[in-house]
């Protein structure tokens, strides 16, 4: 079956997200088309990550909905269609006993379910995305014995160990020397344009995100814009984001 | 050719198969516990075991078989209070461990001329061990293996990113419930080996000395296999000779081996 270029894989349908007293989203509407590289940005407190976790199913809204592949999110099923890179170098484990190896292994239990082993196949696909992130030669080393940038590569690699047909990725390069998060932000823009994978990036960092995605995302607490990326700058949203000044939304979808 | 003088006694042949069971499962257990921070648990349900001894023991029933039923109930209490969030995780701890701790004394009061009996639930005793007990912890030792075997990969993958565990669709949830009763049923049939106040050490120590070689998780299962089996078995051989407490001798050998680690490692 063809698909349609302008499918969106997800559908934020004016979700609120009330936690205690504290309006942490207000009506936030937006869709992503396949293949879109959206980056979601902020000021710190606005809310992105938040939505990212209700888009994926790790909060539920207060009000509003998510729909992610057509369906409701409380009713998705087909995870191995969505790869994840959390906000770890900050807040992982680094006497955790796993290697390279096992970490990006982790990646293709979605795909085997629960009781199953993982097969010859699995370990094969585990070396392929080392290898396309350029970490193939560490796989028995220790993951907390990485630098954060080989760190990030590694759940990037377990993210594409699934084979999904989304990654969501946030604040990926938190932790991350200059140099290794331009290499990163390299190996994002590759998976978008030769694979074709669609990607949503949750980061505080604008300049990066407006030289690397496809389309803005501007959150605090409500959406103050959605634009592509080139339009950002120019329509200098940046200051409307700080300011907290309601902007028109433009949508758009790529060709 | 005669059996060695051990041997000889069926108390600890009984002892020593019961203990490797033991020895083998604690481990099992104990790195997902140790790694989720979760080590309290092991102490806190042990103490709830206790006041499932008491039970069985006022009712006239195998006391390992009420402090199995007792530890299971407690551990989906536990559970259930942690993930409502009602009140603090190590709150909730607190409150079963000295809760079942003030049963267990209120029961043993009742049940009178238990107080003998009680050193040994306490601080382990092989020589409680019956036949039955042996067959018992032989087949939950093997239901608790076959379980673990059957959830590994989830186990570790929540253990290591629950949150990205549950994105790739792991019922985190439900991984968690059996972690608990997993980790009840270990905890009661340790009872007669190291006893209730001993038992969070055979689940803990193994595991944090193998932890100190910084080797990939699988290694690390083994090793934490070895040192346990190594320490239980030996303690129960030393005691005997020696003739010391079991229960302390298997966990001073543990701590022993701990120290010699981080003895070597600096």
């Amino acid at each position: 079956m063809q698909i349609e270029q302008t499918e969106n894989i997800i559908e934020v349908e004016d979700v609120s997200f009330v936690y205690g007293k504290n309006e942490v989203l207000r009506h936030i509407s937006l869709t992503v088309p396949r293949g879109d590289y959206l980056g979601i940005v902020g000021p710190n407190g606005a809310g992105k990550t938040t939505l990212l976790k209700i888009i994926i199913g790790l909060l539920l809204p207060s009000s509003g909905r998510a729909r992610i592949f057509g369906k409701e999110v409380s009713e998705f099923r087909a995870w191995e269609k969505i790869g994840y890179v959390p906000q770890k170098v900050t807040n992982f484990d680094v006497n955790f006993p796993a290697t390279v190896g096992e970490v990006v292994l982790m990646g293709r239990y979605a795909r085997r379910g629960l009781l199953k082993g993982v097969t010859a196949e699995d370990k094969a696909i585990v070396r392929r995305v080392l290898t396309e992130v350029g970490m193939e030669s560490h796989i028995h080393r220790l993951i907390g014995d990485l630098s954060g940038g080989e760190q990030q590569r590694v759940f990037i690699a377990r993210a594409l160990a699934t084979e999904p047909e989304i990654i969501f990725l946030d604040e990926p390069t938190i932790g991350v020397d200059p140099r290794a998060a331009s290499e990163f932000y390299a190996l994002l823009k590759r998976l978008n344009t030769d694979r074709g994978l669609t990607l949503v990036l949750v980061s505080h960092d604008i300049e990066m995100v407006v030289k690397e995605a496809k389309h803005v995302a501007c959150i605090d607490r409500k959406l103050v814009c959605h634009t592509p990326a080139e339009d950002f700058l120019k329509e200098n949203r940046l200051n409307s984001l700080f300011e907290g000044d309601f902007k028109i939304i433009t949508h758009q979808h790529p060709h | 050719m005669e059996l060695p003088q051990i041997f000889q006694y069926s108390f600890v042949v009984r002892g020593l198969l019961a203990g490797s069971m033991v020895a083998i499962i604690a481990p099992l257990i104990g790195i997902f516990l140790v790694l989720r921070r979760y080590s309290l648990i092991a102490d806190t349900l042990a103490h709830v075991s206790l006041a499932g001894v008491a039970i069985g023991a006022l009712l006239g029933i195998s006391p390992i078989i009420s402090a199995i039923g007792v530890t299971l109930i407690s551990s989906l209490g536990i559970e259930r209070l942690r993930s409502a969030k009602k009140i603090y995780g190590e709150s909730a701890l607190a409150l079963f461990l000295s809760g079942s701790l003030a049963l267990a004394v209120v029961l043993l009061g009742l049940a009178h001329g238990f107080t003998a009996s009680l050193f040994n639930y306490l601080f382990g005793s092989i020589v409680t061990v019956t036949e039955t007990d042996v067959y018992l912890i032989l087949g939950l030792a093997v239901v608790v293996i076959a379980v673990l075997v059957a959830f590994y990969k989830e186990l570790v993958y929540i253990t290591f990113d629950e949150e990205a565990a549950h994105v790739s669709g792991i019922p985190t949830r439900s991984m968690n419930t059996v972690l608990m009763l997993l980790s009840a049923l270990t905890v009661s049939l340790a009872i007669p080996i190291v006893g209730v106040l001993l038992i969070a050490a055979l689940i803990v120590i193994p595991v944090v000395t193998a932890l100190q070689l910084r080797m990939s998780f699988a290694k690390t299962i083994i090793a934490a296999e070895i040192i346990s089996l190594v320490s239980v078995l030996s303690g129960i051989v030393i005691s005997f000779y020696a003739n010391l407490a079991t229960g302390g001798t298997i966990v001073l050998i543990m701590l022993l081996i701990f120290l010699g680690m981080l003895l070597v490692k600096r």
